[in-house]
């Protein structure tokens, strides 16, 4: 066999491995334990749930959220609309973190419930906006230069 | 207290320092690449 | 008489320029992220870009497997040591993007470590090419590696699809606001000429480099008799 077709036969290979390995992952699941986050449901349902360091995500549900910026404490519930997990974090979220916004928390969920939580990250959406009422309604005339 | 925190509406507000970082870091490794491949030129600092 | 990629270096360079003066100054702010929002102008392009550079440095190597033309190893190693550039400015503008935000510099979600195992596997490729002396061997089996290695390039574009993860889904002109979608595209256009001209440049380096380290011609080897 020459170099060239021995080559054709490494092409054919390699790509069958790699559609494989593709296949694979874009069919298969990772398995419970490989998930980014947990969802309040998930949490609820774990038996060993307890004392593990875990991350829960969800949304903030409006009208829980308590925040005591001073003392950087900051309560509120997070839901997958099914079930909801209390949240008590010891930090200050970030600045998108508002009543109804995704979440990511990392902590542990005690004995009495409660989600105890030192770091709140935010989840936004894939929108992004211009201001409502923006003054860059005429955008392509104003890049013209024609105001 | 850095501005970022705390605002509770769910907005961001300044932060122009992160802009500003992400912006020159963008320049300086463009240009340092770039610099890398002049250099590395067959022909060496000389483009054509 | 210059060189055709130098007109796209100059263009790509101009449209950066006014693609970055019109992401900082001209682009409405965010509704939610305020100015933070203007790092979607090199962040995004920069990781679409990576992941194109990938798909070039592949189609090098499929190339050179399949034709043996040197031509299209120099490819695959010219895109390879741009994409690890693009994909290392990209791990750094998402964690710039990602502390006002998300509120974190770093966390080890889908995206962000599918992307850190694809700019880890495509050093490799690099690495591997470094310890390979004889060309032939060096292309075939960094061409393969690519292969293997690109795998991971569709599951990172894919990450936030399949798996839950703190990165948001891709952005579509329907989650944009018509001008933040037209800044956007000036930056694609820039990004699209400068990468044209770093392959290209690339390219001719490894081509130069071929050259000079093809064995010249030999005399007839002198018959060794035992």
């Amino acid at each position: 066999m020459t170099e060239a077709w021995k080559r054709r036969l490494f092409a054919l290979a390699a790509l069958t491995v790699a559609g494989g390995a593709l296949t694979y992952l874009s069919m298969g699941d990772l398995g419970e334990n490989l998930v980014y986050y947990w969802s309040p449901t998930e949490l609820h349902d774990a038996p060993n749930a307890l004392q593990a360091t875990v991350r829960l995500g969800g949304l903030v549900v409006p009208g829980t959220m308590n925040w005591d910026r001073d003392n950087s404490h900051v309560t509120f519930d997070v839901t997958d609309g099914n079930k909801t997990v209390s949240v008590d974090s010891s930090s200050n979220p970030p600045a998108m973190f508002r009543e109804g916004i995704g979440v990511v928390v990392e902590g542990k969920l005690g004995g009495d419930g409660v989600f105890r939580s030192e770091r709140v990250m935010v989840k936004h959406s894939n929108e992004y906006q211009a201001p409502e009422g923006d003054h860059q309604e005429n955008w392509k005339s104003s890049i013209a230069g024609e105001e | 207290m850095t501005p970022l925190l705390a605002q509770g509406t769910g907005m961001i507000q300044g932060g122009w320092e992160f802009v500003w970082a992400g912006y020159g870091l963008t320049w300086l490794i463009f240009g340092g690449y770039a610099i890398s491949l002049i250099v590395r030129s067959p022909t060496g600092g000389d483009l054509s | 008489m210059p060189k055709w990629e130098h007109i796209a270096g100059l263009l790509g360079l101009i449209t950066l320029i006014v693609g970055h003066y019109l992401g900082l100054f001209w682009a409405p702010p965010e509704r939610m992220m305020g100015d933070v929002g203007r790092l979607f102008y090199v962040h995004v392009p920069v990781a679409m870009f990576a992941m194109l550079v990938f798909c070039v440095a592949f189609v090098g190597a499929l190339g050179y497997l399949l034709t043996s033309r040197m031509e299209a190893d120099w490819l695959n190693e010219a895109a390879i040591e741009v994409g690890v550039v693009m994909n290392v400015l990209l791990l750094m503008l998402g964690s710039i993007w990602g502390k006002p935000t998300w509120g974190v510099w770093w966390t080890w979600d889908p995206r962000l470590t599918s992307a850190t195992v694809m700019l880890l596997t495509f050093v490799g490729v690099i690495l591997l090419r470094q310890a390979t002396q004889s060309p032939e061997k060096r292309a075939t089996w960094s061409a393969v590696a690519t292969v293997l290695a690109f795998v991971n390039v569709p599951v990172t574009y894919m990450s936030v699809k399949w798996w839950r993860s703190i990165h948001q889904m891709q952005s579509t002109p329907e989650t944009v606001s018509e001008p933040m979608v037209f800044v956007f595209r000036v930056n694609l256009l820039a990004m699209a000429l400068l990468m044209t001209w770093f392959i290209a440049r690339r390219w001719r380096i490894a081509k130069h480099r071929a050259m000079a380290e093809a064995p010249a011609p030999l005399p007839p080897a002198p018959q060794v008799t035992s």
